[in-house]
């Protein structure tokens, strides 16, 4: 353990992998290094515009994070930054980082923009990167809107000086804060770590590569990328789709799906997100725009994840999206109107040309060049197609100990498994390092907080953010004006409010004029009042004794055309920061003491390993399992070693304590202070703990009909997976080494091979011909995809033909769900000779008996006949259900299921393994149906999340939070009945009470209360009314009236209400 | 605020609204200078009362802008925001104030045109309709006849 020095982390790559396990390992006590190729992080999900299933703005949930990590006093985001080497051992690396200049200083940038106006290059000449080459930038620019850190940068490649030393230099001259230098150099220096988290992400397949779509020749043809960027409001047609060509909106669009992916000449592999992503570009498109008609040329439809389906459902139904099944086999382009003429194959056969307006080609997930750079220089290895090479059983794990690896860098994914990965791999480094947790972090020490008298006592500060708003907005007089507004007994102005300098002069004032009550009139809150607040702070003011106005967003910035307007609504909005102001008050923040334990609930294969992970960190955790044994649910051969290794860890491991036959009776509590009681054969337990993790199975579905049983020759795929020889068998849902098992014979053809064989004779007890029927019984009751029963069939069969070459397999299927590595499976299978016959789901297959040979018979939709088979055995895919005992869970931990019986996560995207509750969490098949190594991932996270909680020994309460006046409150429970986060309670008093751990501040009891007795704090009634009426308070009488009067006492007029 | 400007509050949620208001500026886009923005941590916050305070007031008109729908940072409180909304919109005819003074929009934060849209839109439709009747005492004592 000597050898673990460092409790600080290098995580490479910031995009929302990066970004999530560097705020994972910050809050629970690791200093990170967050390293940046480019200049800003965000990464790919910044340039999208929309994120499938939900159809949810991605810069929503995106921008609170970077604005989060960006101020994270534990995490130091270091850009235009790459990895030379990396020494050492885990604990102990030292890791060489060469960084480019940006020749702005970003200390100093306010991202006004008045470089990029006054460059030489008076239009916007280069591609810009982020507008994935549809939108134009300066050399000089400013990544992104929303970027963090937001800051602009030269680009020398582009950039005059730096291309001829000839240059006027407008942009260092036009900076009013010295901000541009172009003396800046490259830099080297190195960084001690104890461990590394590798997240480069990927690079969208190069769609000029598939020569015969015409990408890059065919003015309309674009990258599914590049359409998502046509569909931002913010990107380079403010959200209107329209053509490259002539800028006209197009009417037909076509999606065409697989390019570049499933292909021996590019990627063999699915990059699963295509499908789904195109879907959701397709429905967006029509939402924006009623007249266009998307159609979407597709191979399988891999609608594999939670919520798609539901989501290809809507497409077809509500938004008319065409899907069609066929290859394209080239696009022309019509050189009068631009437009591209396809030709492709039918569903009945017959081939079809069609005109389109635009067509936008589904590139796939490429691996990242720069993480192959990166994984030679880390000296960890590649799989066979570029991705970093992990285990089944640690998918975060890379061939280096104490390097992690997380996201697309592993292979194609999308954004929820990206975060789950990402969580997972801070969970790990945090087992690796949980010695020397907290070594590193800093804690800032703030004076005691001065008792605010109640009289108040404003200081007003008026920035000018250099001309920003001052080129505007008359701020002297907005100053003037501040200075005559009763309780004001400061206003200045300040050039630049933000500047190190005035923060100093800030708490100067606070204490000479003794301010009880802060305004800072400037830009907006969302970036900077917790700075604000923070300085605020250091000079003994509790720190919600602050109010922000903006007046350059939404003020200089929207009325530049006005100025004498802007300088009049700034004074009105000043006169309602003031006023609120005037009523607001000092809220308290109480420290909670965390107990620290971990209840798991379910002691399968995620339970085990989510109990593992928190023992390893150092947290005493209860593993509970209603049954006698845990890893039930590992049945197949191919992990049974898995299984003996999870048993053994389970026994021996010093903080687990592992409870069977036991079931919960009672959950009370909240984050950080849970009390249960469990219930077994030996009686009731209490416990107390400060997490839970919810972590039960799926499990298969038990079929009926197609004679399951009542013919031996029925049976599921699990049971087949019983039946086959442990030794045999390839890695559970790994992809085995191509070379040694593609050795089995061809068949004939496809179209030979489909007549029906009567075999019967049945050499071995498996027999010669088998039947696998996929997704037996998803009905109207079950209507999801189970995920993983297609991968297990490819599986299966594959084995099956590695016993006996001369075996003839027919796998029947709707959609063949081979996503990712799994299209090798598939592949094999095909050249295995196994026969693949697509039913619709309409015409299921049926399976009878005749003198007692099975007969099934199948309406293949592709030949439109119906062919029969006569088997020895038929193979069922009946899909996977949610453990029932989910329901009680649900119960008693107040947490959603959804109408299947899974679990809702707090957010699909981005909380993938939180629940929206706080301090539970939720992992396994209950959450969504997996494979091994996901589901080992999603546990992993689970309990990486629940470290977060643990590790603080202390939460914070309280803030802005919601409380009931109990003079008030009638016990009605609408605040009970309403709140999302199931924060209220009914207390011995028999009236409502908020617990403020679990309160998230959104304010929704405030509003519904008939009483009108909870007050949100920082927003109450009296503070938002006293805005409304200085807003509309004419000029002359808010002067007249207020200035010799005392102060207005707070809110009286309006409590008598209700 | 010169008098033949209407007068407008804009109620905007921390996360969506507010944000895209914000971009609105960072993409120098214009609206009117006489839409006011009050920030609340969630449309879920915004009490009817403070809507018939701000015609109380003097607001020639209201916007309530929240979160996408099913995109709410809380959940649900776009959808009890919405839900105010109408109700308040029902009650305006009675005080002699027309409902389409008063509008709900849902809107994500990377939707900083839509947001000066908005703006823009909510201005000339009160324009067009005639100038709000009475003075504050009138409207007052409306709303205590509720």
């Amino acid at each position: 353990m000597s050898e673990i020095k460092h409790g600080s982390v290098a995580v490479v790559g910031g995009g929302i992998g990066g970004i999530q396990a560097a705020l994972d390992l910050a809050d629970s006590g690791f200093y990170v290094y967050l390293i940046e190729e480019g200049p800003a992080i965000g990464g790919r999900m910044a340039q999208l515009d929309k994120t499938f299933p939900t159809n949810d703005c991605a810069m929503c949930m995106l921008s609170p994070k970077l604005v989060e990590v960006g101020r994270h006093p534990n995490v130091q985001i270091i850009t235009l930054a790459s990895v030379e080497s990396l020494e050492g051992r885990p604990g102990n690396f030292q890791m060489t980082i060469r960084q480019r200049p940006r020749y702005v200083d970003i200390t100093r940038c306010i991202a006004c923009g008045r470089c990029i106006a006054s460059c030489v290059y008076q239009d916007t000449k280069f591609p810009s990167e982020f507008e994935v080459g549809l939108g134009k930038r300066k050399p000089v620019y400013i990544p992104f809107p929303q970027a963090v850190p937001l800051a602009a940068v030269v680009d020398p490649q582009t950039c005059i000086f730096f291309k001829s030393g000839r240059c006027p230099q407008n942009c260092l001259k036009a900076c009013e804060r010295g901000a541009l230098d172009f003396t800046q150099t490259e830099k080297l220096f190195m960084l001690e770590v104890g461990a590394v988290i590798v997240a480069p992400g990927f690079d969208p397949y190069d769609a000029r590569r598939v020569g015969e779509y015409g990408f890059g020749r065919y003015a309309n043809v674009l990258t599914g990328p590049q359409f998502e960027r046509l569909l931002s409001a913010s990107g380079p047609t403010s959200g209107k789709v329209l053509r490259p060509s002539d800028g006209k909106a197009p009417k037909k669009i076509a999606f065409i799906q697989c390019v570049g992916s499933r292909d021996l000449r590019h990627q063999r592999y699915c990059s699963a997100v295509c499908c789904m992503y195109t879907t959701k570009e397709a429905i967006v498109a029509k939402e924006h725009d009623h007249q266009i008609e998307p159609t979407i040329f597709y191979i399988d439809l891999r609608a594999y994840g939670k919520g798609f389906e539901n989501l290809v459902k809507r497409a077809r139904a509500e938004h008319g999206v065409r899907y069609i099944r066929s290859m394209v086999s080239q696009v022309t382009e019509i050189p009068e109107t631009k437009n591209l003429l396809i030709r492709y194959r039918d569903e009945s056969g017959s081939l079809q040309e069609e005109e389109f307006d635009l067509v936008v080609l589904a590139v796939g997930m490429g691996p990242s060049a720069k993480g192959q750079e990166l994984a030679r220089r880390l000296g960890i290895e590649l799989n066979e197609h570029g991705f970093a090479k992990t285990s089944a059983f640690n998918p975060v794990m890379s061939t280096r100990e104490g390097v992690f690896v997380t996201g697309a860098f592993t292979g194609p994914k999308d954004i929820p498994e990206t975060v789950v990965q990402a969580s997972a791999a801070a969970a790990a480094v945090e087992a690796l390092l949980a010695p020397v947790r907290g070594t590193r972090t800093h804690a800032k020490d703030y004076p005691e907080e001065l008792v605010p008298d109640g009289t108040p006592r404003i200081g007003v500060f008026v920035c000018h953010c250099g001309s920003n708003i001052a080129g505007v907005v008359d701020v002297k007089s907005v100053a003037e004006y501040a200075k005559t507004l009763p309780g004001v007994v400061h206003a200045e102005n300040v050039l630049y409010t933000c500047s190190q300098d005035n923060l100093k002069h800030m708490k100067e004032v606070i204490r000479e004029k003794r301010l009880n009550r802060v305004v800072v009139a400037s830009c907006t809150p969302r970036n900077l009042a917790a700075l604000f607040q923070d300085t605020i702070r250091e000079a003994g003011l509790n720190k919600f004794l602050f109010e922000m106005v903006n007046i350059r967003e939404q003020c200089s910035w929207v009325h530049s055309d006005q100025p004498e307007q802007a300088t009049e609504k700034a004074k009105r909005l000043v006169r309602m920061g003031v006023a609120k102001a005037r009523e607001l008050k000092p809220l308290s923040v109480q420290s909670v003491r965390v107990s620290p334990a971990a209840l798991v609930l379910g002691g399968g294969l995620s339970g085990m390993i989510a109990a593992l992970t928190l023992g390893d960190s150092g947290f005493e955790t209860h593993l509970v399992e209603r049954s006698a044994e845990l890893g039930s649910d590992l049945e197949s051969a191919d992990v049974q070693g898995l299984k003996a290794k999870l048993l053994d860890a389970v026994r021996v491991h010093p903080k687990l304590r592992v409870h069977t036959n036991t079931t919960v009776r009672e959950i009370s509590g909240f984050v950080g202070n849970f009390s249960s009681v469990l219930r077994s054969p030996q009686g009731e337990e209490r416990i107390q703990h400060g997490v839970v993790i919810v972590a039960t199975e799926a499990y298969e579905h038990k079929p009926s009909g197609y004679l399951y049983g009542e013919d031996a020759r029925v049976l599921t795929q699990r049971a087949l997976e019983k039946a086959l020889t442990p030794q045999a068998s390839p890695g559970l849902f790994t992809v085995p080494p191509a070379a040694a098992r593609c050795t089995v014979q061809a068949e004939p053809a496809e179209d030979e091979a489909h007549a029906p064989r009567a075999q019967g004779r049945g050499e071995g007890q498996l027999g010669k011909t088998i039947v696998m029927i996929q997704c037996v019984g998803r009905t109207e009751r079950r209507p999801y995809c189970s995920r993983i029963c297609c991968a297990e069939a490819l599986k299966n069969a594959l084995t099956l033909l590695e016993q006996d070459p001369d075996r003839q397999i027919y796998v029947l299927y709707r959609e063949m769900i081979s996503y990712g590595f799994f299209e090798d499976l598939y592949r094999r299978a095909r050249d295995g000779g196994v026969v693949f016959i697509r039913y619709d789901e309409q015409s299921p297959p049926v399976v009878c008996k005749e003198n007692d040979q099975l007969l099934v018979t199948v309406r293949d939709a592709h030949l439109r006949q119906e062919l029969v088979i006569k088997p020895d055995l038929v193979v069922l895919s009946p899909g996977v259900v949610p453990d029932p005992y989910n329901e009680e869970l649900s119960r008693l931990l107040k947490v959603p299921l959804d109408s299947h019986g899974f679990f809702v996560e707090a957010h699909i995207k981005l909380r993938p393994v939180d629940f929206a509750s706080h301090g539970i969490f939720l992992c396994g098949g209950s959450h969504a149906p997996g494979t091994v190594p996901e589901l080992i991932a999603k546990a992993q996270a689970a309990a990486g999340r629940a470290a977060i909680v643990l590790s603080r020994g202390q939460l914070e309460a309280g803030g802005i939070i919601a409380s009931v006046d109990p003079e008030k409150c009638t016990a009605c429970l609408t605040c009970l009945r309403e709140c999302p986060f199931g924060a209220v309670f009914i207390n011995e008093q028999g009236l409502a009470e908020i617990e403020a751990v679990k309160c998230q501040g959104c304010g929704i009891c405030a509003a519904d209360c008939p009483a009108k007795a909870i007050q949100l704090g920082q927003f109450e009634d009296a503070q938002e009314l006293a805005m409304l009426e200085e807003l509309f308070r004419p000029e002359q009488v808010a002067l007249k009236a207020l200035t010799p009067s005392p102060l207005p006492r707070r809110g009286e007029g309006e409590r008598g209400r209700g | 605020m010169t008098n033949d400007e209407p007068k407008i509050v804009a109620f905007c949620c921390h996360y969506c609204a507010f944000a895209a208001a914000d971009l609105a500026g960072v993409l120098r886009l214009k609206y009117p200078p006489n839409v006011h923005i009050i920030r609340l941590p969630c449309t879920g916050k915004l009490d009817a009362l403070y809507l018939l305070k701000a015609f109380e007031a003097g607001a020639d008109g209201v916007i309530v802008a929240g979160c996408l729908e099913g995109s709410c940072h809380f959940i649900s409180g776009n959808l009890r925001a919405k839900k105010r909304v109408l109700v308040v919109k029902s009650l305006l005819p009675r005080l002699g104030i027309e409902p389409e003074r008063l509008e709900f929009f849902n809107l994500s934060s990377a939707q900083g045109d839509r947001f000066a849209q908005i703006a823009r839109e909510m201005t000339e439709r009160i324009k067009s309709l005639s100038p709000m009747r009475g003075e504050e005492s009138e409207s007052k004592s409306g709303v205590d006849a509720l």
